[in-house]
């Protein structure tokens, strides 16, 4: 008896075709078995164990269908990434386009992106360190910062159970007296020796700064760095108890700190203690010092904001008796502010790759057009839109995997420069960390998904296997008007950036290199009282006025003349509208832009200006009832008096204050810098200093002397200190690297924008080309019947070109435009730059006109040579 | 190598295709073999899984063989085991033989 129908029904059902057979024969053999065996319910059985192997061999055969079809409908798969590798190579133009386009967008994300990351998150470098808070005093409602009373602050230390502790720390340069008995400007530390404690930092040789090393009375003692110790004292044991005046007063030093102790904020050379009393409301802390709070376990920032608004509320602002505010902030907070400054900064550079990252899809949609026919027959073959996609978004990703290693390795070059550029405090380090390269990750998807989908999309739209028979054209791989519009703006964009930079590099060559004619042996530095930023104890002798520096300077052996002034050359001091008396029978001048200099009568000794006409100043013009007097320089005659006599002539400031009085011109000097570089406001005065001047001010000193200037620092360093240690000079140099900053920042500056704005002329220039390309291609046989019926090459040229022509003329016109514009905003940005030459726009248009030949040069070449008869052969 | 890796239920039926030989090895031989040395009772469906798997895996090749009358006319489906097959029965035995080597006292006092 045969198995039943159906057990044999289940297996037909569950078995494919060709197991069919001998699966009904193992079941014919089994059931037969069970039936001489005399199974009880033997077709039950059979019908049983045949459903059993249905199942069992339906599901591995579906389960094999699945894996079938999820391998052969991927959307993306190795192959593709292959072939996007062999792409590269085929390609090299459009390769290096888009990799060099690309590479700056993600540089430009990068480095957005690491210095967010850096000065948003960067914490302080020690475990703990988020337990460091800074306590501020404000005054309310205009948020200024102010000393409270001794008992304000005791309360602060005794009467918030948030805050373990409530230190005080300073930062300044100071003079200071090495055990030589050389003289040093360096940056020092006073710190609270209760905090001192709580830092996880202790002396690798002698002893930290103890509470009795701050009360009033003790022996003056410090602590220096390590660094400083194996500058100084060569890494010698008996550094400790050594002697270093700082300030004039002699301190011992009784310990030696890592050099990874860079608290409170840039590294200092020494620290030396500051008096702890004020936490008994004795003393108020020094007038410099930051408050630094330590948050206790258990409590957060919020609660001890809390507990402090609870004790602001019984305070008053000693003064005015305003309201006051007890502030608590993360010493690494930059503010408010800061948060919405980072979302604008990386919300330009993801805006600027996805400008980039459309540029790029302008090649690959040219690209694509030529490899529709491959595209049509992998339709034809049965590949989903989507799976077409994926593939050109698969193919796109190693040139975009190139492109980010570029940019990554010259965005971490361009942050590790910031590290060098600028004193950051010492929980800052530019890098390129973690959480940025996973940004950057994200941002290159984005960008090869931006540059690879949106001409995939354009490509594959429409009936993709419809269109094999006629020649494999697919999709509508067109420029639209929004590629067009973005050549337009690219080509604009272009114009902007190469004019900004020839603005920039011409104007920042006649800025270092101007018409003045400046002395090479003058050595300048700033001068600023330090008793008012030092935490020691001030000298009780009188700060030395400026002019006491000026001759001291003067007094040195070398020295030729020594000057003082509030603005050196190169330092191009902000004009003031003056208006110039008008001479009897003339008529009035219109006020004129002028800039000015407050000098001391050696300065133009110092610089080597004698008078061209009339005087030079006089100590007598600067005392207080004189007659208002002022030097003019070359400049300002040539260009407001025409050249006339300037001596005896009178003009006054004005302002929205109205007009001040008149200052009589006395004498005219050379060009001696006063605003180097600029024609446009060379021209200027210059008037005594204003000896009632407020003691803070800052003022420059400038001394010509015999032979390198440079060896002149110490003498004068030496030789102010010794007058009052706590007179430090500030930054002292040789002239000619005076706004050495500027030099830089100009530098690069206009490196940045000569490149952005011919990666930008290179990406719209392949854009035009690739719009060229596809035009003549897809109009090849068009073109053969023109030429078939009589149309001479001059009128294919005239057909093929105008498109482009257009988009370039309009770019230009766009970019002429906005790069005149941009003169009056570029003050916003580098107030201080001069004008460049008139010849830099033309310089540019002649650029973009010889660039947009080359770039429609092959198409049309093409265009030209087409044959109709091969013309007739192409669909 | 994972390939060479193999199943209890794979070694079992590459066991019993061995012992049964490349004329007379099919499901339900294998299926009976299993049971007669190791009173396993393995489900039909389970040894025609089996082979699909080993037969992927190249370990094992199949053919038709002749019609038979007790089977209704129709023809067995026979198993031959391939060299790689063998090879991997012949490393897993190693592999066992190492792991079981000084095990016997062990398992004794269990």
């Amino acid at each position: 008896m045969n198995a039943p129908r159906l057990a044999r029904w289940l297996l037909r059902i569950g078995a494919s075709d060709d197991r069919l057979d001998e699966l009904l024969g193992d079941l014919e053999e089994v059931h037969r078995r069970r039936q001489e065996n005399g199974v009880v319910l033997a077709g039950c059985a059979s019908t049983a164990d045949a459903l059993i192997v249905a199942f069992a061999l339906a599901g591995t055969r579906v389960r094999d269908s699945l894996a079938h079809r999820r391998r052969r409908s991927s959307w993306m798969n190795l192959s593709d990434f292959k072939t996007g590798v062999r792409q590269m190579g085929r390609s090299p133009v459009m390769t290096v386009t888009a990799t060099m386009a690309l590479a700056l967008g993600i540089g430009l994300l990068a480095v957005g992106a690491a210095t967010v990351d850096t000065l948003l998150f960067s914490r302080l470098p020690f475990e703990g360190g988020d337990r460091f808070v800074l306590v501020r005093t404000l005054e309310t409602p205009v948020q200024r910062p102010i000393s409270l009373t001794p008992e304000a602050y005791a309360q602060m230390a005794t009467g918030t159970t948030a805050l373990e502790h409530i230190g005080a720390a300073t930062q300044s340069r100071q003079n200071i007296t090495l055990p030589s008995g050389a003289v040093e400007t360096v940056m020092t530390a006073g710190i609270t020796p209760g905090l001192l404690t709580r830092l996880p930092y202790r002396p690798t040789r002698g002893r930290p700064l103890t509470s009795a090393d701050a009360e009033p009375g003790a022996d003056l003692v410090l602590v220096i760095r390590e660094a400083f110790w194996l500058r100084v004292f060569g890494g010698a044991e008996d550094a400790i108890g050594a002697t270093i005046e700082v300030g004039g007063r002699p301190h011992t030093v009784v310990g030696i700190m890592p050099n990874d102790f860079e608290f409170p904020n840039s590294p200092p050379a020494l620290w030396t203690p500051i008096d702890e009393s004020f936490r008994e409301g004795r003393v108020a802390p020094p007038a410099n010092a930051r408050l630094i709070g330590v948050l206790a376990a258990d409590h957060s920032l919020e609660s001890a904001q809390a507990q402090l608004d609870v004790l602001a509320a019984r305070m008053t602002a000693p003064s005015t008796g305003d309201r006051v505010r007890l502030e608590a902030a993360s010493m690494t907070d930059l503010g408010p502010q800061a948060p919405i400054i980072a979302s604008a900064l990386i919300a330009t550079v993801v805006a600027l790759l996805l400008v980039v990252a459309a540029n790029v899809a302008n090649l690959v949609l040219a690209r694509s057009y030529a490899r529709s026919r491959e595209l049509a027959v992998r339709a034809a073959l049965g590949a989903s839109r989507a799976r077409l996609i994926g593939q050109m978004i698969a193919e796109l990703l190693p040139l975009c995997g190139v492109a980010a290693v570029i940019g990554v390795v010259a965005a971490q070059a361009i942050v590790l420069r910031f590290n060098a550029i600028y004193d950051f405090p010492f929980w800052v380090t530019f890098s390129i960390g973690p959480r940025t390269l996973a940004f950057v990750v994200c941002g290159t998807l984005l960008a090869t998904g931006v540059a690879a989908a949106w001409p995939a999309l354009r490509v594959t739209r429409g009936d993709l296997g419809a269109a094999l028979p006629s020649g494999g054209r697919v999709g509508d791989a067109s420029f639209g008007r929004v590629a067009g519009a973005i050549i337009v703006v690219q080509i604009a964009v272009s114009v902007v950036m190469l004019h900004g930079a020839l603005i920039i590099a011409d104007g920042a060559n006649r800025y270092l290199n101007g018409n003045a004619i400046l002395p090479q042996s003058v050595l300048t530095a700033g001068v600023f009282d330090a008793g008012t930023a030092a935490d020691s104890s001030s000298s009780n002798t009188a700060r030395p006025s400026a002019e006491e520096i000026e001759e001291i300077a003067s007094m040195l052996p070398g020295v030729i003349a020594a000057g003082l002034s509030n603005s050196l050359p190169r330092h191009s001091p902000a004009t003031q509208l003056i208006e110039i008396e008008p001479l009897p029978g003339e008529a009035p001048r219109q006020p004129r832009q002028a800039p000015s200099a407050e000098v001391s009568p050696g300065f133009f000794g110092a610089l080597e200006g004698s008078a061209l006409a009339g005087r030079l100043l006089t100590e007598a013009d600067g005392r207080d009832g004189a007659s208002p007097v002022a030097v003019v320089n070359a400049p300002f005659v040539e260009t407001l008096l025409g050249g006339a006599q300037a001596v005896g002539r009178r003009f006054r400031t004005v302002d929205t204050n109205g007009a001040a009085n008149w200052r009589e011109i006395v004498g005219v000097v050379p060009d001696l810098g006063l605003s180097i570089g600029d024609p446009a406001v060379a021209a200027g005065y210059y008037i005594p200093l204003d000896s009632g001047r407020d003691q803070a001010r800052f003022i420059y000193l400038a001394m010509r002397v015999a032979g390198d200037p440079s060896s002149y620092i110490d003498p004068l360093t030496q030789a102010v200190y010794d007058r009052d240690p706590n007179v430090v000079l500030n930054q002292p140099q040789p002239l000619e690297d005076v706004a050495g900053e500027d030099r830089i920042f100009f530098l690069w500056f206009s490196r940045a924008l000569t490149a952005i704005g011919i990666v930008t002329l290179i990406l719209a220039l392949a854009g035009v080309y690739a719009m060229m390309a596809l035009i003549v291609t897809k109009r090849t046989r068009e073109i053969g019947i023109r030429i078939a019926i009589g149309a001479t090459a001059r009128r294919v040229v005239q057909t093929v070109l105008r498109r482009a022509a257009l988009q370039i003329g309009a770019g230009a016109l766009l970019g002429a435009g906005l790069a005149v514009l941009s003169l009056d905003l570029r003050g916003v940005l580098v107030s201080r730059l001069p004008d460049g030459g008139p010849w830099t726009l033309p310089a540019v248009l002649v650029l973009l006109t010889v660039a947009g030949i080359a770039a429609t040069a092959a198409p049309l070449r093409r265009a030209v040579s087409v044959q109709p008869s091969e013309a007739m052969r192409v669909d | 190598m994972k390939t060479s890796i193999l199943g209890e239920l794979e070694l079992l039926v590459l066991l019993a295709c061995l012992r049964l030989g490349s004329d007379e090895a099919y499901a339900v031989s294998i299926a009976d073999e299993i049971q007669r040395h190791t009173g396993r009772k393995l489900h039909r469906a389970t040894v025609y899984v089996t082979l699909q798997r080993l037969e992927a895996r190249r370990f094992v090749s199949t053919r038709l063989g002749e019609p038979r009358p007790e089977r209704g006319g129709k023809a067995r489906r026979l198993v031959s085991v391939m060299p790689a097959g063998r090879e991997a029965v012949r490393r897993l035995r190693h592999a066992l033989q190492r792991m079981w080597a000084g095990l016997g006292p062990a398992l004794e006092t269990q």
